[in-house]
Order: structure tokens, then sequence, then C-alpha cells
């Protein structure tokens, strides 16, 4: 095997499949990156046997072959050359790497070895904009849920329909929906339920693109293949499995009706908040005691080694009088992620779960339990 | 080939892999695999094979099941050789070798579940201790109302056989008392019983398939597979739990097919030692219309029997009963509940809902006499409205023989038996004279219906199962009251 590449382009292919590699220690092999010099490319890929990635590095290939070798090592001596032309060369098991001024040379493992990625029919697919769609995973992966009793609520719910996306994460204390509009139609509706991993690894590799990709969905595994590349970015596939099981019926926890409903300044109810949170007892409780009748809106927080906080905030509201105790880590965890400079909160006293939302923005949502107050 | 010495285990050479269960043969597979250290280094073995398992054989196609596709291209391409050679040098009749995903690989480490999804998947629910949504499904799947625990079910000497049987089960599901067939008398505790062991079991294998089924529902189900011909896949279903537990299980009595698929769905559970349990209102010598070889298999496992409460049992239950509603009632009311109503513990409910009711229309003044009055009403005393003549219709209709032939002169031991029988009832339960039960079968001496009395009084003592079938009549004279 012998190709040429410019530096710039293996140093972007490697770092967007590395971080897949040598996780794990039980097989060695999955520390390394399988590389296959063909045509005009080379075709990397890393995988650790539940996600693949797989680049293909634009090169010029004298000789077609195919490589095993650590990533690590690659992607870091890769990454101290300066920006050159790479002359990439296998003799005697060894991968040569040699540019005017460099030289490496690192032991191959054989190919055959690499776990053999598996194929998925492409039938069953939708289309999908990598920047809306980088946006909406990131705005919920925080809210899946890490622990391993309920499988299905460990990754993030896709659910593709018409002309939306609907992403949906929990962890069954809180849960956050994000909908994002997709140009081409999708017929018929399709879901899955995305790893949080996997979700992770999405989100680094579609960091500044713009293009669009492919999800191809099989009962056990999902194929997202990059169908509109941007020329500087190296097209991408990742094949990953996704989780069996059905995702709890979540629409039926959305409450539709408030008892109280109250708009607030964002920021504003952020830092109350924070502020709050520094008085909060060891289960991270801050009281939220809103009378719209009066005009009253108090933040508050007690802690009976250190003192006690409030804060009083401007608001418009209607409805009951509530005072409410919240996880003040689930709160920011909500309004962090609203953009817009309004929130609507939309509570059911202490017992029931409340909901807060940008205001003027229909297409995220956020609702969370009150912490049970015995 | 030559010179390598195969390790195989000892399994394969004296047990013919043809009556090998699928998990036995795969885990000779395994064997041998990790054994033969040339073919494979211990991380890769558990990579590869971790989570795998023999999805289904037939007609000599093994279909292997794996976690996710990287498995699947692995073993399909570089082990496949292997893995063939070895199921055949355990069951020469499997020529090929298939692989399917099956995603259970969400547990590192953990033995297959088989298809996540027909699990009842809870909305999220409640954290105790602190925030959550609501458990808002029941538990469509396994039928078993969370009311009945343990905790909640009272033990006295008449039912302590088929409790300590039932905790038994628990603990060693599908090994120690297997079938279990718990029989009794109407309101005694048997549905309580047989859901507390579905939780039970539940509670500390919360992954385990159970299915609470009352037998009806069971013919039902029977009746609309075979309709809509998806009778394969109802069998499937069935075959995949780990226990099955079927409620009143007489009334499959006389339905052919039914009896015929619970035969199947038995067979297969019970091979797999998966647990079963039923119940009934009668022992399974007493169930009429159902084929031998059914009957021989709920014989063939632990049969306890359900009593009925004594006094110092009911007294307990009402106790527990007044404890759980937050109520308290004095001593004497609560005994004189417990020393009217005797047999049915459904009917000792009934009587103290009847008396909290009065209770506390009352303000608390109700007293013993009261009581009296109150529950007349409710418990009709077994004496009441049973005439000779029912006893005579009852008995012949038991016996499936004419009343003229009962009072006749015929001493065909046919006849003469239901006749003693008659005649034992009649001064037992009516108390009649023995000149009266004389006159009733047509001028009989008393002396025949002394020794008849005697004779079946000693049968009463002696044999149990005389015992049971005298008590079925006796239900059914009291039924036809």
């Amino acid at each position: 095997m012998k190709g040429f590449v410019l530096q710039e382009n293996l140093k972007k292919t490697l770092l967007l499949i590395e971080r897949i590699a040598g996780k794990n220690t039980q097989l060695p092999i999955l520390e390394n990156v399988l590389i296959k010099a063909d045509k005009n490319n080379l075709q990397c890929v890393c995988t650790d046997l539940e996600v693949a990635i797989e680049v293909f590095c634009p090169a010029k290939i004298e000789t077609a072959g195919m490589v095993c070798i650590p990533i690590k090592p690659l992607t870091g001596f890769i990454g101290n050359i300066s920006n050159e032309k790479i002359t990439l060369e296998l003799k005697n098991n060894f991968l040569h790497i040699s540019t005017k001024t460099h030289f490496a040379s690192i032991k191959t493992f054989p190919p055959q070895d690499f776990p053999i990625i598996p194929k998925v029919k492409k039938e069953n697919s939708f289309e999908v904009q990598e920047e809306n769609f980088a946006y909406a995973l990131q705005l919920i992966v925080g809210i899946s849920s890490i622990s391993d009793l309920k499988p299905e609520i460990t990754g993030v719910l896709i659910s593709a329909e018409k002309d939306t996306i609907t992403c949906v994460a929990t962890d069954s204390f809180r849960l956050a929906e994000k909908i994002i509009t997709n140009p081409t139609q999708i017929k018929e509706k399709k879901s899955f339920i995305l790893p949080l991993k996997t979700i992770h690894e999405l989100i680094h590799v579609l960091q500044g693109r713009k293009g669009v990709m492919e999800i191809f969905i099989e009962p056990n595994q999902i194929f997202i293949e990059e169908i509109k590349t941007e020329e500087k970015n190296p097209k991408f596939t990742i094949i990953s499995r996704i989780i069996e099981g059905e995702f709890p019926q979540y629409e039926q926890i959305i409450p539709q009706k408030h008892k109280t409903q109250i708009q607030f300044k964002k920021n504003d109810f952020v830092s109350a908040i924070k502020a709050a949170s520094l008085f909060s007892s060891k289960i991270h409780e801050v009281t939220l005691l809103f009378q719209p009748n009066k005009k009253t809106y108090i933040i508050s927080a007690e802690n009976a080694e250190l003192g006690k906080q409030t804060t009083t905030l401007e608001g418009q509201g209607s409805g009951e009088d509530a005072e409410i105790v919240f996880n003040w880590k689930f709160l920011l965890d909500g309004l962090q992620r609203i953009e817009s400079p309004e929130i609507f909160f939309g509570s059911n006293g202490q017992s029931g779960p409340s909901v807060i939302r940008p205001v003027g923005d229909k297409n995220y949502l956020y609702v969370l339990m009150p912490i049970k107050n015995t | 080939m030559g010179g390598k010495t195969k390790i195989v285990p000892a399994v394969s050479i004296f047990f013919n892999a043809r009556f090998m269960t699928t998990e036995e043969l795969w885990q000779t597979v395994l064997a041998e695999i990790e054994l033969s250290t040339d073919t494979i280094s211990r991380a890769n073995f558990v990579t590869w094979f971790r989570n795998t398992s023999i999805y289904s054989r037939e007609n000599g196609r093994v279909t292997v099941a794996v976690p996710n596709g990287f498995t699947k291209e692995w073993l399909q391409n570089k082990y496949n050789k292997t893995i063939l050679k070895i199921l055949r040098g355990n069951d020469r009749s499997i020529k090929e070798v298939e692989y399917i995903l099956n995603g259970s690989s969400l547990k590192p480490g953990s033995a297959p579940q088989g298809n996540i999804m027909r699990r009842p998947i809870p909305i999220l629910t409640i954290n105790e201790e602190g925030s959550g949504f609501k458990e808002i499904t029941v538990d469509k799947e396994t039928n078993l109302n969370p009311r009945y625990t343990f905790d909640s079910f009272v033990i006295g000497s008449f039912n302590e056989l088929a409790h300590a049987a039932s905790q038994a089960v628990i603990k060693n599901l599908g090994a120690t008392y297997n079938p279990l067939f718990i029989y009794g008398g109407v309101g005694v505790g048997k549905t309580h019983l047989l859901q507390a062991t579905g939780n039970g079991v539940l509670k500390i294998y919360p992954g385990l398939r159970v299915k609470y089924i009352p037998s009806e529902k069971f013919t039902e189900e029977v009746v609309t597979s075979i309709r809509n011909q998806t009778i394969n896949k109802m069998k499937d279903w069935y075959a995949d739990l780990d226990v099955l537990i079927i409620d009143d299980i007489q009334f499959i009595a006389g339905k052919e097919k039914t009896q015929e698929e619970l035969f199947h769905v038995f067979n297969t559970l019970y091979q797999k030692n998966k647990q079963i349990i039923f119940s009934s209102d009668r022992p399974p010598k007493a169930i009429a219309a159902i084929e031998e070889r059914l009957r021989s298999r709920f014989e063939g496992g632990m049969i306890a029997d359900v009593g009925v409460p004594d006094f110092e049992t009911r007294v307990v239950i009402l106790r527990s009963k007044l404890q759980e509603k937050n109520i308290s009632l004095p001593d004497d009311i609560v005994d004189f509940i417990a020393s009217t109503v005797q047999k049915n513990i459904r009917e000792l409910e009934g009587a103290l809902n009847r008396v909290l009711a009065y209770w506390s229309v009352s303000q608390q003044q109700t007293t013993v006499q009261d009581l009296q009055k109150i529950l007349k009403n409710l418990i009709s005393p077994p004496k009441k409205n049973i005439t000779p003549k029912k006893v005579l219709y009852s008995v012949a209709e038991f016996y499936d023989i004419a009343v003229k032939e009962l009072v006749g002169q015929k001493r065909k031991k046919e006849v003469v038996r239901p006749r003693q029988i008659i005649m034992y009832l009649l001064r037992n339960e009516l108390k009649s004279s023995y000149p009266f039960i004389g006159e009733v079968f047509g001028g009989k001496d008393h002396t025949t219906v002394i020794h008849a009395c005697e004779k079946i009084g000693k049968e009463v003592a002696e044999n149990e199962s005389f015992n049971e079938e005298l008590a079925l009549i006796k239900q059914k004279i009291y039924d036809s009251a």
C-alpha cells in the first residue's frame, strides 16, 4: 500500500474518530484504526463494537492496500507535524510515515483481526440537516438517564414525522423535548432511541458542519451517511446500535393545563436560582413561592448551618398561589438551554409536574417534578 | 487434522444432544470454544461470545442470537465453521448455522433475557425520596394486583402448608415444588396466595416474566387464537414465561382443546424448569372430565390444601383488616363476627364492612346484641332451608342414580352406598331421628340407619378422598338451597 495525503486532511480525519477507539480494554485491537487505501480515499475506521465511525480522507493512492495501526500514537504524531504532504507506505508490517522533515514507522497489526463493520440495508431512511440536528442533540443530551436500571431512557428518542424531528430525553425526574423542522418530508413515522455514547460522538463529529446526512434505520442499528458534504470536511459514516425497547409514553406526562402560570425574564430567574443554590441543603432544594394575585414571586433557600437567602422576582402571572420545592440543578439544566429572553413557567402545585418553556418558541419544552415534600 | 487433542466436555459423550435444551447445547459449544485455546484468546472469547445464545433449533438449522451487528459479522465470518463443527459434534442432525440480531446487549455480562420489548414498561416512575413522575401503567402483562402480598396474608394452621409451599417456590423457582397445586373451598385465600407468590417472585427477580391468569381467560385466549390462527404465537408467548399461574383450573373440565393447549404449554415450561402454579376448588382427583395425562401432571408436583380458618385465625384476619383501614372495634364485637362467619373469609370481610357501616352511623354505640340483628340477614345459617328431599335429590344427582332406586329395596352396591350417605347426612346435618330417616327411605328399620351412619362416619374419619367427596356433596346441597 502506498499513498499521499495532506497533513491537514489526515489530522481532521483522525480527530473525528480517535475518541471512539480504545474505550474497550478487553480487545486491544479496538485501540487501532483500520485504514483502507482505495481509489482516491483513505477510509479510516474506528469502533468500540457499539458505534463505528468511518471517515473518508481525500488522498492520492498509488497502490491500494489495508493497514491497522494504533490510533493514539498516529494522531499524536500527525498533530505535531506541519501542514505538508505526507507519504504513507506499508513495508514489512510497518507503516512508514514521511514528510520532508519528519519520519515515523509504526508497527502494524493484522487487518483481519479488526472487527468487521456491519452493513445496513439502505432502506427506511430520512434526511436531516446536520447543523439543526446537532443543535437539538446538544440541547437535550444532558437530560438522559445514566443509570442502567431502565435502559430505554439511557438514550435520546428521535422521532421523525412529516416535516419535524422530535428529540426527547428524560431520566424519569425531568424531561426535555426539542422539535426541529426538516426541509424534506418524511413519509412514514420513524423513531428510534439513540444511546448516549453515540449521541456524544455524533455531536462531536457534526461540530461546524452544515451539510445534510441521511439516517437509515434497522431494528437493531442505524447507519448515518453524510450525503452533502462541504469541501473542507471529509465525509463520514456512522453505524451504531440503537436501544431496543419502548421509550416511555412521555406525551401523557406533559401537563396541558397549569394551575399557576408566570412569565419571567430568563436571566433574572437564573440568577435568583443560582443565588439560592448557595444556601440549599444537601438535596439541592430551593423553594419557589409564587403568589400571582399579590404579584409576589420569591425564590429562597435555607440551610441550617449556613443561613438563608431570598430573591424577589418581577414577573407577570395568573392562577393559584403555589409554594413548590425544586432541585435547583434540575431547574438550571432546563433553564440554561433556553435562549429566548423570557421564559414561561407553569406549575401544578407541589405534587404535579411543572413546565418551563421559552416564550415565543413552541419547539422546546422542559418538564420537571418538584421534590417530594414529606 | 491429526495430532491435536480436542478437549471435549464430558457432558457430550454421555448425553444425547438431541435432548439437550438449547441453553445446554450452547453452553457446550461455549465451553469447547473457550477450552480450545489455539482458536481464541480469553479476551476475544469474552468479547465475541458474551450475550450470545441459541434462539432456535429446528429442522437441522440453529439460529444464534447475537447482541450487535459487529458480533454478527465476526462470528459469521470467523467462527462459523468452528461453531458448526462443534454443534454437529454434539448433534449430527444440525446442518447449518445462522445468526440474528437480538438486542440483549444492554447489560454487560448478563444472561440473555429474551425480547425486551415484550416486558411492560412503566411510565416515568416516582422516586420515593425525591421527585419523579407517577407510575401510570397497570401491569397488563402479568395481571398481578399489587394489593395481594405476603404481608397482607394471614397465616393459620388451615393454610400454613400452602403458604410454606408458596414461599419455598419463590426461593427455588421451578426446582422444589413444580407444579404447585393449591386447592380449597370458596373464599379461603387461594387467589391471594397465588398473586402474592407472583408478586413475591417479581420483587426478588424483577426481570422475570410472570403471568397470572384465571383459567377461563386462558380458555378464552385459546379459542381466540384458534379462530385467528395465531395459536402458534400464543404457544410461543407462553413458552417464554418464567412463572405461569393459573387460577381456578377446575373450569377446564370438559374443554378438550384448552386442555390440549395447556398440556403443551405445561410440558414446554416444565422441561425448561419454569415454575407453574395452579389453584382449584378441589384436588386433581376430584376434577371430572380432564385428561388423565393432565391430571397426572397436576399430581406430579406438590399438592397443598387450604382449609377453613379456625376461630383464632378469623379474629386475626379481622384485626388485620381493621388495621389496614385504621379503625378499631371493641374486642367482643370482633369476636362475635368471627364466631358467626365461620367458613368464608370473603363473607367475613363482608360482615366486617357491614358492621363498620353500622358502627360509624350509630356513632360507635353498637353492641353485640345489635350485631345479631345486623348479621342475621347477611349470613344464612347453613342449616336453614335444607329438607330431606333436597338432600335426596342432590345425592341422587351427584351419583347419577334415580331417586326411586334410592328409596327402593334394591341392595346393589351402587345404590346402597349413596343411600347410606344420605342417611348419614340426614342424621348429621339435619339432626333427624333414626326412625324418621328410616321412613324417608320407605320404612327401613332404624337400626339399618344406625349402621349406615356408623359406617359412613368411620369412613369419613379414615378415608381422605371420601371426605372430600362428601364435602363436594354437602356443597352441592347447600348451593341448591
